[in-house]
Formats: structure tokens, C-alpha cells, sequence
């Protein structure tokens, strides 16, 4: 997961994207020790300290990694897509927050 | 005041200046008494190893119980004992784990009834059988400390149906709320189990329900601070 993570925040560095993580390692060192290692440079909520915490209870996440791509409006667009699925639909999402961001000048 | 504190307070004020700034630092960060540097020294080595596998319990078992036996009445003891207690795990498969388990739990609970540390054994509730389960968890609702009782009621909770299960979750937030269950609060747990975003909140075309928390390293976030930019919500772990 980590290298594919990686390289997409690396590409859309200068895009309007972000990949947000929710947490649920036993600590914060953990997570810090992991980000270190694993050059990992996204930021994410700490989850309480364990699988089963308040965010992953209510959004009901059962099994992990789980993911979710939402779109520029905050709207979710798509869940449970890895890989190259991941990156198509981000992609999109893109053209589609750029597209819509050029109608919305044009119109003024 | 004895004549021996005295005393002793003498031969301490005598002490040359030296001998007391060494001791300072000791003094901000206690060095651990015997039992507890022993038990971080098996730890770290557990640790270095690769941590609690199948493979590592196989190996330090015996080190722990050892350690367990030596230091029996002690809480480092006990530590050690909740740590194979929860590796009973491992042996799930062999179908002993239950059986295991619970001695190990009966044990535990007749030496050490009012250790704080037996929240732990709540939280290690997966090693037990059902009915185990439900009669350790109800022992430690009894616990003298907050801790260990709302652990328990919460992952009673958890199995109850759903009219038992929210009055267990609504006795968490109104009595065990600011009571720390790991690194966040019974409130905060029970919260979420009584407020969960129905499935259909969260499917394809809704907007994505705000999340608000802090980041690894503390500082306030929320998910809305990112409304403009394609978002990635990745759940994950480091194991």
C-alpha cells in the first residue's frame, strides 16, 4: 500500500489534492516511528489508540485499509478502490473540480 | 519525626553538592524499581524480536512465566501475566485458546481483583468463549477503578441486543465520559456506538460526514479543512 500511496501524493503534489488518513495504531509513536521509516507524509487523524475507535465506529469501518475518494465539493465519490482504480477516479475528480473551476470564471 | 530520619537527614545534608545535582535527573525520571526494569529489559527484547507473533511467543513464554512466577504479587507480575493471557490467541487454532484463557483469567482475578491493569483484560476479551466472556466482564464490572469498569460494561455493550446495548452505552456517557479507554474516552467510544452515520449517509453522492479530531501529533483537524481539494480518506494502520 505504502509505495502506491507514495507516489500518487507525490504526482498530485502540486494539484489540488489531498490524502487524509485516519488512524488506528495503538499510539502516536507508532505512527510517528512509521512516517520515518516509511516516508510517509500525509497527515492523519489519530483514531483513539486502536482499531474500533470513534471515527471508524461511526463510519462503520470493519476491515482496513478502507478508503474513500470525495470529490472537491466534499461529496463522496467513490469507497473500497485501491490501486490503479484509485488513481483513474482521482484523476477524474480532478478534471472535474479544473473543468468546473474554468465554467465558473468564464460565467462572471 | 525518628532518630533514624534524622539521621539519615543529616548524613544528606552533609552530602557534598556534587552527589546531589547527580541525583536530580533520577529524580525528574525515576529509574524503574527491580521487577519493572526487568520486565522493560524482557519487553524491549520481546520488542526487538518482532514484537508478539506466534514465532516470539513460542520463544519467550517461558520468560514470562518465569518472570510472572518471580514476581507473582507484584504488578509487573501481572503485566506479564496479561501478556500471555492475551497470546492464549495464538492458540486458537488447536482449540485450547478458551480453556487457556480462562485459568489464566481465574488466576488473574484471584491474585490481583483490584489492579488497574486488568482493563486490559477486557480489552483482551476475543481470547475467551462467550459464555467466558460474559462472566469475566461482569467480575470486572466490579473493579474499584473506572477504568476496568467501564471497559467492561462497554464491551458487554457491545454484544447485548439493542435496548440492553443502549442503556449500557448511555450509563458510559453519562457516568464513565471523561474515563480514558486507551487513548480516547468511554464518551467519545460510546458516542460513536450510539451515533453511527447510517449506511446510507455514506454511500456514493452523499456529502462526506465531517470529521472532527486531532492529528498524530495532536493538533485540532478537521475533514472540511480540505473542501476544494480531491480527497483520498484512507482507514489504515501500521501492521
Amino acid at each position: 500500500m505504502y509505495p502506491h500511496e507514495r507516489s500518487l501524493v507525490k504526482r498530485l503534489a502540486d494539484e489540488p489534492f489531498a490524502l487524509i488518513g485516519v488512524n488506528s495504531d495503538e499510539s502516536p509513536q507508532v505512527v510517528q516511528e512509521a512516517a520515518k521509516e516509511e516516508n510517509l507524509t500525509w497527515r492523519s487523524f489519530f483514531d483513539g489508540g486502536g482499531r474500533g475507535g470513534p471515527i471508524a465506529t461511526r463510519w462503520g469501518v470493519r476491515s482496513w485499509p478502507t478508503i474513500y475518494v470525495i470529490d472537491a465539493k466534499g461529496v463522496i465519490r467513490a469507497r473500497a478502490v485501491r490501486g490503479e482504480a484509485m488513481d483513474r477516479i482521482v484523476d477524474e475528480l480532478l478534471a472535474e473540480a479544473k473543468a468546473e473551476a474554468g465554467t465558473k470564471r468564464r460565467g462572471r | 519525626m525518628t532518630s533514624t530520619t534524622l539521621a539519615l537527614a543529616a548524613i544528606l545534608a552533609l552530602a557534598p553538592p556534587a552527589q546531589v545535582a547527580d541525583e536530580r535527573p533520577q529524580a525528574d525520571t525515576p529509574a524503574p524499581d527491580g521487577p519493572a526494569a526487568e520486565l522493560a529489559d524482557l519487553q524491549q527484547r520481546l520488542e526487538d524480536a518482532g514484537g508478539s507473533f506466534p514465532e516470539t511467543y513460542a520463544v519467550f513464554k517461558a520468560e514470562f512465566e518465569a518472570f510472572a512466577a518471580k514476581y507473582t504479587d507484584r504488578e509487573a507480575g501481572l503485566t506479564a501475566k496479561l501478556w500471555l493471557l492475551q497470546q492464549c490467541w495464538w492458540q486458537r487454532e488447536d482449540g485450547t485458546m478458551e480453556t487457556n484463557a480462562r485459568k489464566r483469567a481465574d488466576a488473574i482475578l484471584a491474585e490481583h481483583p483490584d489492579s488497574k491493569q486488568l482493563a486490559r483484560m477486557a480489552e483482551y476479551q476475543y481470547v475467551f468463549s462467550a459464555k467466558d466472556r460474559t462472566e469475566v466482564l461482569t467480575k470486572l464490572r466490579s473493579s474499584p477503578h473506572a477504568e476496568v469498569r467501564g471497559y467492561a460494561i462497554y464491551e458487554l455493550a457491545k454484544r447485548e441486543k439493542p435496548e440492553a446495548r443502549e442503556t449500557m452505552l448511555k450509563l458510559l456517557l453519562k457516568e464513565y465520559a471523561d474515563v480514558p479507554c486507551r487513548l480516547t474516552t468511554f464518551g467519545a467510544l460510546a458516542e460513536a456506538h450510539l451515533n453511527p452515520h447510517p449506511p446510507e449517509a455514506l454511500k456514493n453522492g452523499q456529502p462526506a460526514p465531517e470529521i472532527l479530531g486531532t492529528d498524530v501529533d495532536g493538533n485540532p483537524m478537521k475533514l472540511s479543512d480540505y473542501r476544494g481539494k480531491v480527497v483520498v480518506l484512507d482507514f489504515w494502520g501500521h501492521w
